[in-house]
């Protein structure tokens, strides 16, 4: 509570100019004004300085952009024949890098980083690069002691969020706190756990499945069959937290594979299969958007 | 600063007694009584407002803290998939229903607006969609999900994922009394047909069938 309360002058007393402006000083304390001094209700929007609840946006289109969605001129990231996985940073139909940013948002404490992003994307392949490559598993086949292999279907293109912490350049784009970077060893390949994978969406690079199984085994009807994951949209979203202070400058995306699930002893990853890769397994894409949000908690 | 309005004490001078007393009770009264009317526009700043004043962002981990490491379904663990597989949600560990990924709770909610978004990632098994004995109907398979925040469904999506590794996003919102309420953050996968292989016929290994990974959960409470 901030009442003043002070001697009331007495008739008689001499002026003493000292008293009287410290009296009146004591209004103007930093901190003298508080809740007790303000009529209910006395506070509302205008009092309000801008920044209370959202500090930063900006958003920006990926790629090539809206105009891209008529999916006439995609653009096309490669996949991987060699470890660790390119990984391709969007550009638009210039081939121009399409990041977000520069801007210098200084986070800290009790901030929130939120980022969101959409792309129109669709995997092409040719033939079926799957077989022979990793996730495959054989099935009985009925009740002989022979068996059919097919592929769990799990192989993915990575769409995968980055920063530059460094300086408004952008030339200095990493993996955003707590990303892996897919370059671990596993498996006799490369790859990243699942447990560290915040800030990447995977895209199925194709779609697989049976016709007629039956009672747990392959039947004499059975057929493997595929069909493309055709124009899809990926959608992502990360969310930081930061420990201190830390200024971000810009954030793109990158596209990166093709990985299959994959594990240790103790762990899930995804690991990058370099044998479905190759001229004909690409990532088409065109339009998205990028957008971030700074933040505070509240708190 | 407060400043003299009517007249000021000079020293050596004889107080009238009511002179000073009456400007320091004007001013006291000018102080008492602010409102919108007197106060200038953007005067308060962030760092007026008690916490959480106006508004709550809660992310995952919601309190207290629960995420697991890979932020996703962790209580299904079948080591008993091959190489190339996740250790994951398998015939073996999992029949059906609603699983719980997250629960925490929206500690201190004020009362007003809440959105809730769940974004993550998903395998599916995609092999046994449409099997001899399931054929028409067939026996699709998917991840469904929902968010239930004090008990209350606010968001639900029943082909969340739907066929080999991919990214979802479910979001909702709702009007709360103000409470600490509960999150349930859930999945669902389509249980096992009767066709569907659960073992290879080498190994034989365990056939993994859904998992979830990278899950992340953003609320953010409005009181006005």
């Amino acid at each position: 509570m901030s009442r003043i309360t002070r001697t009331p002058y007495q008739p008689g007393d001499l002026a003493d100019p000292a008293r009287a402006n410290a009296d009146f000083a004591a209004f103007s304390q930093p901190g003298a004004i508080d809740g007790f001094n303000l009529r209910d209700a006395a506070i509302d929007l205008p009092q309000l300085a801008s920044n209370i609840i959202i500090l930063n946006t900006a958003t920006t289109e990926v790629g090539t952009g809206a105009a891209g969605w008529h999916h006439d001129a995609p653009n096309i990231a490669p996949s991987s024949i060699v470890t660790p996985a390119t990984k391709t940073p969007l550009v638009d139909a210039s081939g121009n890098p399409t990041p977000l940013g520069p801007f210098a948002w200084n986070l800290v404490a009790g901030d929130v980083l939120r980022v969101y992003w959409d792309l129109s994307v669709r995997p092409k392949y040719s033939g079926t690069p799957w077989v022979g490559n990793f996730g495959e598993i054989d099935i009985q086949i009925g009740v002989t002691s022979s068996s059919q292999v097919v592929n769990l279907g799990g192989h993915c293109w990575l769409i995968s969020l980055q920063w530059d912490v460094t300086n408004a350049s952008l030339t200095n784009f990493t993996e955003v706190s707590g990303q892996t970077a897919y370059t671990s060893a596993v498996g006799g390949t490369v790859g990243g756990r699942l447990a560290d994978s915040p800030a990447s969406v995977p895209v199925p690079a194709w779609k697989l499945s049976t016709l007629n199984l039956r009672d747990g085994k392959w039947s004499g009807s059975c057929v493997e069959i595929d069909e493309p994951t055709g124009w899809t949209a990926a959608n992502g979203a990360w969310y930081y937290l930061p420990a201190g202070p830390i200024t971000v400058y810009g954030l793109r995306l990158v596209i990166h594979g093709i990985y299959n699930p994959g594990q240790t002893a103790t762990e899930n990853f995804l690991i990058l299969d370099t044998g479905v890769g190759g001229a004909n397994q690409v990532l088409e894409y065109d339009g998205g958007t990028l957008t971030a949000i700074h933040q505070r908690t509240g708190a | 600063m407060k400043k003299w309005t009517s007249y000021q004490a000079r020293d050596k001078h004889l107080l009238d007694a009511e002179q000073p007393n009456s400007e320091l009770r004007d001013h006291q009264s000018s102080m008492t009584t602010l409102d919108r009317s007197q106060l200038p526009a953007s005067s308060f700043t962030y760092n007026n407002l008690v916490p959480y004043a106006l508004h709550r962002a809660y992310v995952v981990p919601l309190t207290p803290a629960i995420a697991p490491a890979e932020a996703g379904e962790q209580s299904l663990v079948d080591t008993a998939t091959s190489s190339t597989q996740f250790q994951c949600a398998t015939y073996q560990n999992y029949g059906g229903g609603y699983r719980t990924l997250f629960t925490g709770t929206l500690t201190g909610f004020k009362g007003g607006n809440l959105y809730i978004e769940c974004q993550g990632c998903g395998y599916v098994n995609p092999l046994a969609h449409q099997t001899h004995n399931n054929g028409y109907p067939p026996n699709p398979k998917f991840i469904g999900l929902r968010i239930l925040v004090a008990g209350v469904n606010v968001a639900e999506s029943m082909g969340s994922a739907s066929g080999g590794c991919e990214g979802f996003r479910l979001m909702g919102t709702a009007q709360l009394p103000p409470g600490d309420h509960q999150v349930l953050v859930q999945w669902k996968g389509t249980p096992p047909g009767q066709d569907d292989p659960i073992v290879t016929f080498t190994g034989p290994f365990h056939i993994m069938q859904y998992h979830i990974w990278s899950a992340k959960v953003l609320a953010v409470g409005r009181w006005r």
